[in-house]
């Protein structure tokens, strides 16, 4: 139905949002982190989004999708904490690249994101119950 | 003056017989198709709340938009029903 795939389109954007969301809060939990299984301290992550194709008869743009999580390239914060157990001989301690103001930023740009999205579905939805007044009364 | 009686030609008038129409859908085949898709949304909507309230991966906005579609597809179901029921009791309110 042509109503639903804007709605559709809308709930792709929910949950590439969501997807956004999850990765900033990886990276605000990880933000002391310096263990990781591939050694060295936690990397900060950032997610890429592609435009998705629409496949079926509805045309047109068909929302959006998580192309990849990738992890950033930043040098890690070197701290001078010489009591930590992963520090160096000279003291300094590898931390993770991860800001915690930028992951708030960022936090803020998703939460506005969700609801833009929710706001595009209540609209699809009230244009559709008004179509469904047309006639009525 | 002489009034020629009105001759209609065939070939002006569309023939109605000539409209023979390929095999439609009756009005109870579209009926019951729009209605067994409202009870599939209806159905998709029932187990994805199942799913989020027994702590499957389903997102929360996935259970509130299948919960919506199924609730406009009803509304459009009901109106279409309306409209039939206003049709018959037009006719129903007929002298005869």
């Amino acid at each position: 139905m042509g109503n639903f795939s804007s709605i559709d389109v809308s709930a792709s954007g929910l949950f590439a949002q969501r997807t956004r969301l999850d990765v900033i809060a990886n990276n605000i939990a990880n933000a002391t982190t310096t263990r990781t299984p591939n050694g060295g301290p936690y990397k900060r992550q950032d997610v890429v989004f592609r435009q998705r194709l629409e496949e079926s008869e509805a045309g047109g743009n068909g929302g959006v999708e998580v192309e990849a999580v990738v992890e950033s390239n930043e040098p890690a914060k070197m701290v001078y904490d010489p009591g930590h157990p992963d520090a160096g001989p000279d003291g300094m301690v590898a931390m993770p690249n991860v800001n915690p103001v930028q992951e708030m930023v960022d936090m803020i740009s998703a939460t506005r994101a969700y609801e833009a999205n929710v706001q595009a579905i209540n609209a699809a939805r009230t244009m559709a119950s008004k179509a469904l007044d047309i006639g009525r009364g | 003056m002489r009034i020629d009686n009105i001759s209609i030609k065939e070939t002006t008038v569309p023939s109605l017989k000539q409209s023979e129409k390929p095999v439609e859908k009756s009005f109870g085949d579209t009926i019951k198709d729009a209605v067994s898709k409202v009870n599939d949304l209806q159905s998709g909507a029932d187990q994805v709340a199942n799913k989020l309230a027994s702590g499957d991966s389903v997102e929360i906005h996935q259970a509130m938009i299948a919960m919506q579609k199924a609730s406009m597809a009803l509304q459009f179901t009901i109106q279409v029903r309306n409209k039939v029921l206003d049709a018959y009791q037009e006719i129903m309110k007929m002298q005869v």
